[in-house]
């Protein structure tokens, strides 16, 4: 019984697969104008875009630096046991300090 | 194809040109032979192109470009797929009379089909597919319907050999289960 049923699903697939797929092989020129424009769109986006964010790293790693910077030179190396919340303080500071200049 | 895939990246539109008409049946072969019921197949060919060369910038050159391209249509064709409901089940009265004389041989003989009935036959599959998942649809048209192996549907989905193998045979089992019941219908 189970092998007559095995049989008709394998019947059926074979004369599917039978069946002449649609043969246009060729992409009509609107659809084709209409991928390249939305290529075209989304490239123009990236390139607006990655300009302005090589900007924004670059502020926030001068901002950072100068924070680095300036939270060791204020530190007392002669101070046993440096406070790691004075540093933390130090460094908020020096952050402000860049924004407000 | 590499050096234009290259130029591509430079955002020459030329090649891009080159490239989509380079891929084009590739494309078109693979979005009709999974194109879900109720996108449009213009709007999935787009989907898919659209996809290839936003995310060509991450094509290593570690797979051949068509593989490359294959993966990214299924998947984008699967994820449309599933987001429509899956058909509870098929009755006997949503077949066209074309598709009653398919099951109709089916049930009377063990004999192939005769190639008249190829389009009917195809017809009947594709409602039955209907009834299953995205990946299960896939699998059964990939193998049982463009006769790929094992390794080519692995090479196009991504899934490893054992998924495939269990995905394919789950999937048969519940195709012979609705088609049993058209078969008993048939005879009633």
């Amino acid at each position: 019984m189970k092998n007559i049923k095995n049989d008709a699903l394998a019947r059926l697939f074979r004369s599917a697969a039978l069946a002449k797929p649609d043969t246009a092989a060729e992409v009509s020129f609107p659809l084709q104008a209409r991928i390249l424009a939305a290529w075209r769109a989304g490239r123009d986006e990236t390139e607006a875009f990655l300009p302005l964010l090589r900007k924004a790293i670059l502020a926030a790693a001068v901002v950072s630096s100068l924070a680095i910077a300036f939270t060791f030179a204020t530190i007392d190396i002669n101070e046993p046991e440096p406070d790691v919340i004075a540093s933390v303080t130090n460094s908020l500071e020096a952050i402000e300090l860049a924004w407000t200049e | 194809m590499p050096a234009c895939v290259a130029r591509v990246r430079q955002g020459d539109e030329g090649a891009a040109r080159e490239l989509l008409t380079h891929l084009q049946p590739l494309v078109l072969k693979l979005v009709r032979a999974h194109l879900p019921r109720r996108t449009s197949e213009e709007d999935m060919v787009q989907a898919v192109f659209v996809k290839v060369f936003t995310r060509l910038s991450q094509f290593s050159g570690a797979v051949p470009l068509e593989h490359w391209v294959s993966r990214i249509a299924v998947n984008t064709c699967i994820h449309q797929i599933s987001k429509e409901r899956v058909r509870p089940e098929i009755r006997y009265a949503d077949l066209s009379e074309e598709e009653e004389q398919v099951v109709q041989s089916l049930a009377s003989s063990a004999e192939d089909l005769g190639p008249a009935q190829s389009i009917a036959s195809n017809e009947l599959v594709t409602k039955l597919l209907a009834l299953l998942s995205a990946p299960d649809r896939l699998v059964i048209t990939l193998m049982h319907l463009e006769g790929r192996t094992v390794e080519e549907v692995r090479q196009i989905t991504g899934w490893n050999k054992s998924v495939i193998k269990v995905r394919a045979f789950r999937a048969r089992r519940k195709l012979r289960k609705h088609l049993e019941q058209l078969l008993e219908n048939e005879k009633h």
